[in-house]
């Protein structure tokens, strides 16, 4: 069964995610924010990563940047609240697979983009 | 890969620039203008005074002049007379028989001359002095042709002549006096002119500079003004969409799953209050969509990348993610397209975007059962495509401001449309990003053609 990490400090967004994806038989954990995304990288390793950008402590970008040194093998798929931007355009350069839009992305969006990057 | 911005706060700040600077210049020329006519009256005035003075002053050099010749012709027919007198040689009268002529004649100058009454007046009483003068010299030699030279000579012995020819002399200083005085006054009321003239002058050029000064100032702080005033908009409308965005976001997640069946089974009409939520709350997300969109074309961070691309395959795209609604008003969709792939410079994400928007339009703004034509054509370095539908159609008073923020046109079906009004203003910023626009063909009550005019094989 496949593990995704949810790193999205709005707590309604994030359960929500959780819900959705639980339901369909992932295993789920969650960070409210880099530092505590890093802090589970230490321990385990998620097949996916849905991360925010904009977050309190430690941004997506500078947990992007922390997360290329570990050489870790997850993939990360950005949520933003901009379909493009500088900001956005930067974590897909770190190396992000793919990026949604979460004013656009309800849950079926949220399930076909999941399942498009990792199995159950 | 070719990349261009919308224009961004320096541009913008650049082109009110040149707005004030239309405007400085205008005021510029118009103060330069003020200031030239201004120094050019005074000079010509100062020109004016010192050529009148000049014209005085040769006035009466000349008139110096004649009284001088006067006293010469009267005291050179005196001592001819004396002359005769003695010796009774009549060639020594040759100067008293031409003083009289050569005194009319400079007495006629001198009155067409004269300025003052009081030089008239005293220019007369002159005359008179030197007629008596001259008729006491002619009494005399009636005297010497009648009695003889004794007789003559002892009227001579008498001071009448000598009391004349002073009076003359006299009269004549006195009128050289009193030019004289006349033109040193002249010369101080010239000079003082010329110096006010002066004071002006330097008064009308220190105010141009302070008005340059002043002007390069004002400019300097409006501008800065105008630098800020662009920068927190552009911040606040980021910060504003963020925030709007995300409870909208969380709206939709939560709504979306409950309609789902994530949260267990709602009855039927628990499900049609919340799919009617959850459908406001996509047109609220719309709006925020099109409201940032604007904002960043408007604020210069909206980044077009042209390459070539399959414009077939982009319209096609367009044409299906915009087929639900076409199916929902049960309208049919007609395409004229090339059958080869056609490679156009664009940016693809954004010219989808602008297609779609410009195919929803024509889906909405027309009555169900219609029909929306889809073509593409090239006119030598232009690619035309053309949206067509049988809708509401546009009035020519409508056209002006379709293109304009926030204009929404008022008809039966598009009261009922929501939108925010932004979709074609952003669509015609990108395409003229592009180098190319959007242009309208329409009749009311017939139907319009939107026509996105993009250049062809060529770099922007």
């Amino acid at each position: 069964m496949s593990l995704i990490l949810i790193v999205e400090d709005e707590k309604p967004l994030q359960d929500v995610y959780k819900l959705v994806l639980h339901t369909h038989g992932y295993e789920i954990l969650t960070a409210n924010n880099g530092l505590e995304a890093l802090d589970h990288l230490k321990s385990f390793d998620p097949e996916l990563i849905l991360l925010d950008i904009n977050m309190p402590k430690m941004n997506g970008i500078e947990f992007m940047r922390e997360f290329i040194k570990l050489k870790s093998v997850s993939a990360v798929i950005v949520l933003s609240n901009m379909s493009y931007s500088e900001q956005v355009d930067e974590v897909m350069k770190l190396g992000a697979v793919d990026n949604i839009t979460k004013a656009k992305t309800g849950p079926a969006e949220l399930l076909a983009l999941v399942e498009r990057h990792a199995g159950t | 890969m070719q990349i261009k911005t919308s224009p961004q706060l320096p541009t913008k700040i650049k082109t009110y620039f040149s707005t004030l600077t239309s405007r400085g210049i205008v005021l510029s020329v118009g103060a330069l203008l003020f200031v030239g006519v201004l120094t050019t009256v005074l000079q010509v005035n100062s020109v004016n005074e010192l050529k009148h003075f000049a014209d005085q002053q040769q006035s009466i050099a000349g008139d110096a002049n004649l009284l001088n010749n006067i006293l010469l012709a009267t005291v050179d027919a005196e001592t001819g007379q004396r002359g005769y007198l003695l010796t009774g040689d009549a060639t020594y009268l040759d100067p008293y028989n031409s003083a009289l002529p050569t005194i009319n004649v400079d007495f006629k100058k001198l009155g067409d001359t004269s300025q003052s009454n009081q030089d008239k007046a005293a220019i007369d009483t002159l005359r008179s002095t030197v007629i008596e003068k001259m008729s006491e010299l002619q009494s005399t030699l009636n005297v010497m042709n009648v009695s003889g030279s004794q007789a003559a000579i002892s009227i001579v012995d008498t001071d009448k002549g000598l009391t004349l020819m002073n009076s003359i002399r006299s009269q004549i200083r006195a009128i050289e006096g009193r030019q004289n005085d006349s033109l040193n006054a002249q010369r101080v009321h010239v000079l003082g002119q010329i110096s006010a003239y002066q004071t002006v002058l330097v008064a009308v050029r220190l105010s141009a500079l302070a008005f340059l000064l002043t002007g390069m100032y004002l400019i300097g702080r409006l501008l800065y003004q105008r630098y800020e005033l662009e920068k927190n908009k552009g911040e606040f409308i980021d910060i504003v969409a963020h925030q709007l965005r995300t409870p909208a976001s969380v709206v939709k997640l939560q709504l979306g799953a409950i309609l789902s069946g994530y949260m267990g089974k709602a009855s039927s009409e628990q499900v049609g209050a919340i799919q009617s939520a959850y459908d406001s709350n996509e047109r609220e997300i719309q709006i925020i969509e099109d409201v940032l969109r604007v904002a960043k074309v408007d604020n210069g961070s909206t980044v077009v990348r042209v390459k070539p691309e399959n414009i077939n395959k982009i319209l096609n795209a367009s044409i299906r993610s915009t087929a639900p609604m076409r199916e929902l008003r049960k309208q049919n969709l007609v395409r004229d397209l090339p059958k080869k792939p056609v490679s156009v410079n664009l940016d693809a994400m954004y010219i989808q975007m602008v297609l779609e928007n410009l195919l929803d339009n024509a889906s909405k703004y027309s009555l169900e059962k219609t029909e929306i034509a889809v073509s593409l054509e090239f006119v030598g370095p232009w690619a035309l495509i053309r949206i067509a539908d049988n809708g509401v159609g546009i009035s020519k008073r409508d056209k002006l401001k379709l293109f304009k923020k926030f204009s929404r046109i008022h008809s039966e079906i598009s009261d009922s449309i929501s939108g925010s009004g932004l979709g074609l203003y952003w669509s015609q910023q990108i395409a003229e990003l592009h180098g190319g626009r959007i242009t309208v063909q329409s009749v009311k009550g017939e139907g319009s053609t939107f026509t996105l005019v993009l250049p062809y094989g060529k770099d922007l």
